[in-house]
């Protein structure tokens, strides 16, 4: 028996015993053999379109990227070809300001990872938590979500997120990216609930004061902080701040409204850090000032409903548009109700801004290379370029439709991962039931 | 003698002696004077008399009439009204004057049932035995302030509750002996819960059905008095049923649930509204609905910051504009209304909104009548009060001017023939122009202005120019002035000669001496508003100020008129039939009258339709998409204050039905995804829910336009998690059920009940007429007919459900029980109990790809829908959710995306299957002539993600088209900035305003609770 006749025998031993146990699929062996996928239509994520392509992976990266009609591709090079005629290939989509690997069933708080106590927690890191035994994540991948940043949410100063690649066997192979940035929730002022209660609303006007006055307090302390030389005693909250300081780890401001977008744009005029803005709901009416400063944006989920009653009905779908328009780095988010298992739903985001006008290909990049830039991920992953991680995937049709979407292979820094899920195997089990009851 | 006889006979005929009961301190005072009013322009039922004389002895009008014409008693007191004004007070009839409040009673949480101890009604919320008198404490301050505003009697009772009790009508006056004029007036109703911490009702519904069912029970009390147990709730409910019956409901819409409450019972309700009536005054007058109307109207928003002022709607700037001419719409469309002054913060208020609504084109005469005769006749008081006529009460007002003129001050409120005086200082007129002399040597110049006891002076003694500030004070008949001049410093005490301040004159110290000063007084500075008019009080003769454009519904995206339905014919589109057609490409629809006249290729309108082919436009479509519309299973938009009536375990006596949202913004947004109906379903918090409402979303008409004529009714089941409240933290675990166990025994008990119900009516029934008069009516139990609707086949359940275990359950249940389970919905686990789904004939509509939100939950699948359609389950997607909702075709695609679909069998199931489950798919559902006209335009591939909804067709009519969507954004922002503009102006001219605020987003799900 030769090893590799063992390791398939292993391996399907192993596969029978994930059927069997409807578990999680086992990540897959580092990539031994170089691969060709030939003639796939190739969104390449930076705008481009290569109808007929060749790309190639070798050791876990990608080493080629040509267009088949133009050039002759020496298909030697490589162990494996896979034929992928008519279908499409991608980089992986990437999903930001995830809840993926720190919930499994939201109503069930044992299972809830996300949220910590208290205000200002830079220092809590999604990092450990993260959960790649997830039920979650498989069924995610199966839609050409392979990448997903993991974020905790709540307080002031939530915590640290990390982006984490869905597939590893703990979080320390899973990552990507350790602790990638911190995240800010600006406060709004005025009450969440509409009400005509002057008292209210006064309360809720002096706490965005007080609010800000403890975000100012924080940073200012925090800057100050960075410039000892030596610290005996450590403040990990501050600790938690070197990296952004040193622009290391960017911020994430979370604010949709358009007075909490413009306060946070001109407070951080202050300081020299990397900002993202995640959300921007009204970002549409302060481009100048997110131009100015280039600041790019991850814009709310595209399928949800306008935030005020007489905003345009289109206004969320519009919104990609609108800002790319503008010439702002626009990438798109899934955060929300029913958000960690709806991140399969990510592409559709993109499929809806292409709908209400933007470039198909742009759209693309909307959650691919967009992304990765914005999170910072660019010199790995977000676009099918020669020196980039081959973490990519090939669908059936059109991957940014429902209807045509239909990953057939995936692939995670070279390695070719398994597409199955829990929801699969349920699928087979009950069909199988059915088909036996016709027999 | 022979005199004192004669008027002793004329003492006997017009009055009686005075014949006191209680013992007196002291000697015995007269109280029953004459006062003779005298000169007075007098306002009566509609018309004035001018010089009149009115009389009045003790609390009682003597005389009244013209001068001349009525004999003055000689021992009057007489008061000389010259050039002043006589009303009649006015009567408050919502009100809690002087109630003292009761503390609510706080038990455990959640508190099943009422901490009321005794033989009351079993829910907390209802009290009719509650009566105004036993909580009442006269209030002195709140009665200075009503008297103030003119009014004489108030009718008060607590505002808490759903059934409040008996109000009392007392007289503002400080005599307790006096006070009280009747002590029961009305029965008081409201939609609001109040004090009660009772779980049920948590909803609007809830609310409705409380009062329905009581009054259900008290006519079947009433009925059975001598073998039920006496119940004080009840019996006062049916006792008082002859008075007044008034009920506080809010919004125009639910003025109108609450005429349909009043309809059932025969309740004649006056219904107490927010001032949004206006929006649909129409459809009140076909109601017959009697309103009582606030005055009180927003204040301008504080809009100087147009990032803030994002969050405003259209809806509250329009209702700001709106607000003040609601009076003179309701009047012109003579919808019967009187006033109440609720709500409002000062007197300055009160008079400012009622002349608001006299300038807008109520007549004065009208303000007056709905303040006083039609509030009079309401409280069944008219023979005692409301008018100034021979007999009734002496409760009238003195004005300066006419009354709601803006000049006008009230001078004295006599409640009960006591006299209030209200503004003694102002009869005084003292600004003006005076010359004043001082120790008849020095000459000055005075000018005085100010009014409201508020007053300033400015000095000269070169005539216009040149004026130096003095300091005056004005108390009473008093006035004190100091000045410095010429280095000396004046001060000057004195008198003012009269009411008109004709002359001031007093002493001052000058010199160490004491001289004197008089002031004579040149002009006024009032010019004496333009002399009223008392021969123009003909109402309909007063100009009807045009009121500001009204849309349907009255928000963004609301229609200037209401659109008509049209016959088009749709040229070359790609037509999805949902019949044995299939999908057809380049096809002909016809559409006429709001149904499908005709579906095919290349039609000739001249062979086929010569009758209605010039009224046809022609739509080509080539390139499009044209299907039926989308049909929403589970849908929970449009819903108003709770969609969940999660107070008891069974509510199958809610409906949602009573409480549908016409201009919830979701209706528009969903049209934009395609959608033409809903079935808008209760939530999931109770085994069994209440009945649904099937709409169609007619953008624009009021709920009841929108229901789906002829549906079947339909309830709302659920199981799981929700109905056992896993999820509703630590303190909800007494509710029963609290395991899927007792689930189960919840829904046999509830049918074995309504099993039995139905067998004491088909007894009652089958008797005959003879034995019937011997025994008396079963009980209507509300929550039991619809549970015997069921077993009859007559009403059908929708169910939530997720765990295959229970879906397995309630099948069995129903099978025992000899019915059907129409739908399981949710039913996320349905693929595992495809079989037995199929074998009991439940149809099952689901979502696309939800899971992983609940631990029940954990089991879902997207493959769901393709397995239960493969296995000939009937099958849909629905949304559950006002977003999704306008996205069910990319939802529906999923079901080609995971399993073995095909696209036609994935288009059925947001279409042709819901109209299925519905019972609708005899006129919805497909493209088939004789069908509903329910089309949509499609851009694209209907599954597609890139399609978009161009139009959205309803029985014929566009109401929703994605140009006009554009055109209308832009109306909405013109609209907003003139509003913006004038609420600006408003604000710039020291109109007080109001903080921005937004509108509560109430986009439920199944499991949301109204807070």
């Amino acid at each position: 028996m030769t090893w590799s006749n063992r390791y398939i025998l292993g391996l399907s031993f192993m596969l029978f015993a994930l059927l069997a146990e409807a578990q999680i699929p086992q990540p897959a062996m580092p990539q031994s053999k170089s691969i060709l996928l030939l003639n796939g239509k190739a969104h390449l994520g930076n705008g481009e379109l290569i109808d007929r392509s060749a790309i190639g992976i070798v050791e876990g990266k990608i080493d080629m990227v040509l267009a088949a009609i133009d050039v002759r591709v020496d298909t030697t090079k490589y162990d494996t070809i896979i034929h992928v005629d008519g279908q499409h290939v991608y980089p992986s989509f990437i999903a930001p300001n995830s809840r993926l690997g720190l919930v499994e069933i939201d109503a069930v708080r044992a299972s809830r990872d996300y949220d910590e106590v208290g205000s200002m927690n830079p220092h809590v890191r999604a990092l450990t938590a993260y959960n790649t035994e997830s039920r979650i994540s498989p069924t995610i991948r199966s839609n050409g979500v392979l990448i997903a940043q993991t974020t905790p949410i709540g307080g002031r100063i939530s915590g640290t997120s990390s982006i984490f690649q869905l597939e590893g066997w703990n979080w320390e192979d899973a990552v990507l990216r350790m602790d990638d940035g911190i995240h800010l929730n600006w406060p709004i002022d005025y009450p969440w609930r509409p009400t005509n209660d002057p008292k209210k609303i006064k309360e809720a006007k002096d706490n965005y004061q007080k609010d800000l006055k403890e975000i100012k307090d924080f940073f200012v302390k925090a800057e100050a902080y960075q410039k000892a030389d030596y610290r005996l005693e450590k403040d990990l909250r501050m600790e938690a701040m070197t990296a952004v300081f040193k622009k290391e780890q960017k911020i994430f401001i979370h604010a949709d409204r358009v007075n909490q977008i413009t306060d946070a744009i001109y407070f951080f005029d202050d300081y020299d850090l990397e900002i993202v803005l995640v959300g921007g709901y009204e970002s549409w009416l302060t481009t100048e000032l997110l131009k100015d400063r280039n600041i790019p944006i991850i814009l709310r989920r595209v399928h949800s409903l306008p935030m005020n009653e007489d905003d345009e009905v289109d206004l969320p779908y519009r919104l990609p548009k609108i800002l790319s328009e503008k010439g702002l780095l626009v990438g798109l988010e899934n955060s929300g109700r029913m958000e960690a298992m709806g991140t399969r739903n990510l592409p559709f985001y993109a499929g809806t801004a292409a709908a209400y006008g933007v470039d198909k290909e742009e759209a693309v990049s909307m959650i691919t290379l967009n992304t990765a830039m914005i999170l910072g991920v660019e010199d790995r992953v977000g676009s099918l370029e020669v020196g980039k991680d081959a973490t990519l995937f090939v669908s059936k049709g059109d991957a940014l439709d429902m209807r045509t979407n239909d990953v057939t292979h995936a692939f995670v820094q070279g390695k070719q991962i398994d597409l199955d899920n829990p929801q699969k195997y349920l699928y087979r089990k009950y069909r199988a039931k059915y088909q036996s009851q016709e027999n | 003698m022979k005199y004192f006889f004669s008027v002793l006979s004329f003492f006997v005929v017009f009055s009686t002696f005075a014949q006191e009961w209680k013992p007196v301190n002291g000697v015995r005072s007269l109280d029953k004077l004459y006062h003779s009013f005298e000169n007075a322009t007098i306002y009566q039922n509609g018309s004035y008399i001018e010089d009149a004389v009115l009389i009045t002895k003790g609390n009682k009008i003597f005389k009244i009439g013209k001068k001349g014409s009525v004999e003055i008693p000689s021992d009057a007191i007489r008061h000389d009204l010259q050039g002043k004004f006589i009303w009649p007070s006015f009567i408050e009839i919502y009100s809690d004057f002087g109630i003292q409040k009761m503390e609510a009673k706080k038990g455990p949480s959640p508190q099943l049932e009422s901490l009321k101890e005794g033989p009351y009604h079993y829910n907390q919320a209802v009290h009719p035995e509650t009566n105004g008198l036993d909580q009442f404490q006269y209030d002195q301050k709140k009665a200075e302030q009503y008297r103030k505003m003119g009014f004489g009697l108030v009718s008060t009772i607590e505002k808490d509750g759903v059934i409040r009790g008996t109000s009392s009508l007392v007289a503002l006056n400080e005599d307790d002996d006096k006070q009280l004029i009747e002590a029961s007036t009305a029965m008081h109703y409201s939609f609001y819960k109040g004090n009660s911490r009772q779980s049920y009702p948590t909803s609007l519904m809830g609310i409705i059905a409380l009062i329905r069912q009581a009054w259900y029970d008290a006519i079947w009390y009433s009925a059975n008095q001598k073998e039920t147990n006496f119940n004080a709730s009840l019996e006062a409910l049916h006792k008082h049923k002859d008075l007044p019956q008034i009920i506080d409901a809010g919004s125009v819409l639910s003025v109108m649930r609450a005429q349909k409450v009043s309809d059932e019972f025969d309740l004649g309700y006056w219904i107490k509204t927010d001032g949004t009536d206006y929006q649909r005054a129409d459809q009140l007058k076909e109601l017959n609905t009697q309103l009582i109307i606030p005055l009180t109207f927003p204040k301008p928003y504080d809009v100087s910051d147009p990032f803030d002022a994002l969050r405003l709607p259209l809806s509250f700037m329009k209702h700001w504009e709106l607000a003040d001419h609601n009076p003179a719409i309701l009047n012109k469309k003579e919808i019967p209304f009187v006033f109440t002054a609720d709500g409002l913060e000062s007197e300055k208020e009160f008079f400012k909104n009622v002349q608001r609504s006299i300038e807008n084109g109520l007549s004065r005469e009208a303000a007056i009548d709905r303040f006083t005769m039609e509030v009079a006749k309401i409280l069944k008081v008219d023979d005692r009060t409301g008018s100034l006529e021979v007999g009734k009460l002496v409760n009238f007002l003195v004005t300066s001017d006419s009354l709601f003129s803006e000049s006008n001050q009230l001078v004295s409120n006599w409640v009960l023939g006591e006299e209030y005086v209200i503004d003694l200082e102002d009869e005084i007129d003292v600004s003006g122009r005076y010359s004043l002399n001082i120790a008849k040597k020095q000459q000055f110049d005075l000018e005085v202005s100010g009014e409201d006891r508020k007053y300033s002076a400015k000095i000269s003694d070169k005539g216009e120019d040149d004026f130096k500030k003095a300091k005056l004070s004005i108390e009473g008949n008093r006035v004190n002035l100091v000045f410095d001049f010429d280095t000396n410093n004046y001060r000057l005490s004195g008198t003012i000669s009269d009411s008109l301040s004709r002359i001031w004159s007093g002493k001052l110290i000058l010199n160490n001496e004491w001289s004197d000063w008089a002031a004579i007084k040149k002009a006024s500075s009032k010019s004496k508003e333009q002399e009223f008019d008392t021969s123009k009080v003909d109402s309909a003769a007063q100009e009807i100020v045009k009121a500001p454009k009204i849309f349907y519904p009255n928000m963004a995206y609301g229609w200037d008129s209401l659109p008509e339905p049209k016959g088009i014919v749709f040229r070359n589109a790609t037509v999805w039939t949902n019949e044995e057609e299939g999908i057809q490409k380049k096809h002909d629809v016809v559409i006429h009258d709001g149904k499908i006249k005709m579906v095919g290729y290349k039609i000739n309108l001249d062979i086929m339709f010569p009758e209605i082919k010039d009224e046809l436009e022609e739509i080509d479509l080539k390139g499009k998409h044209l299907t039926s519309g989308i049909i929403d299973e589970h849908s929970h938009i449009a819903i108003d204050k709770g969609v969940n009536e999660a107070g008891e375990s069974i509510t199958s006596e809610v409906r949602i039905g009573d409480v549908i949202d016409s201009d919830d913004i979701n209706i528009y947004r969903q049209l934009s995804g395609g959608v033409t109906a809903s079935q808008l379903l209760h939530g999931s918090a109770n085994p069994i829910g209440g009945q649904s409402a099937l709409i169609k979303l007619r953008w624009g008409k009021s709920p009841e336009e929108m229901k789906i004529e002829g549906a079947d009714g339909f309830i709302k089941f659920a199981l799981g998690e929700n109905v056992k409240q896993s999820n509703w933290g630590d303190r909800n675990t007494v509710r029963f059920p609290q395991t899927r166990m007792g689930t189960e025994q919840v829904f046999y008990d509830a049918f074995h009940r309504a099993d039995e119900y139905r067998d004491i009516k088909r007894i009652r029934e089958a008797q005959k007429p003879k034995e019937r008069k011997l025994s008396t009516a079963p009980r209507v139990d509300l929550e039991l007919e619809a549970l015997a609707e069921i077993l009859d086949s007559q009403r059908f359940i929708t169910c939530h459900s997720y765990i295959q275990s229970e879906i397995n359950m309630l099948m069995h249940v129903a099978d025992s029980m000899d019915f059907t389970v129409n739908t399981f919905t949710h039913i996320l686990e349905g693929y595992k109990v495809a079989d037995k789904m199929k074998e009991h004939g439940v149809a099952a509509s689901t979502f696309s790809d939800w899971w992983a939100y609940k631990f029940e939950v954990n089991d879902a699948i997207p493959y769901n829908a393709a397995i239960l359609n493969e296995q000939g389950v009937l099958t849909g997607i629905n949304s559950d959710d006002a977003e999704m909702g306008r996205r069910l075709n990319q939802e529906a695609a999923k079901g080609v995306k995971y399993g073995v679909m095909s696209e036609e069998d994935a288009w059925k199931m947001v279409t042709l299957n819901p109209a299925k489950m519905l019972h609708l798919d005899d006129r919805m559902g497909s493209i088939k002539e004789g069908k509903d006209a329910d089309l949509v335009v499609w851009s694209d591939h209907p599954l597609s993600i890139y399609a978009q909804a161009e139009q959205t067709y309803i029985d014929g009519i566009c109401y929703y088209d994605q140009e006009r969507s554009k055109e209308l954004a832009k109306r909405n922002i013109a609209e907003r900035e003139r509003l913006i503009k004038l609420m600006l102006q408003a604000a710039d001219s020291g109109q007080p305003t109001q903080k921005v605020k937004g509108k509560n987003n109430k986009n439920y799900h199944c499991n949301d609770l109204e807070q």
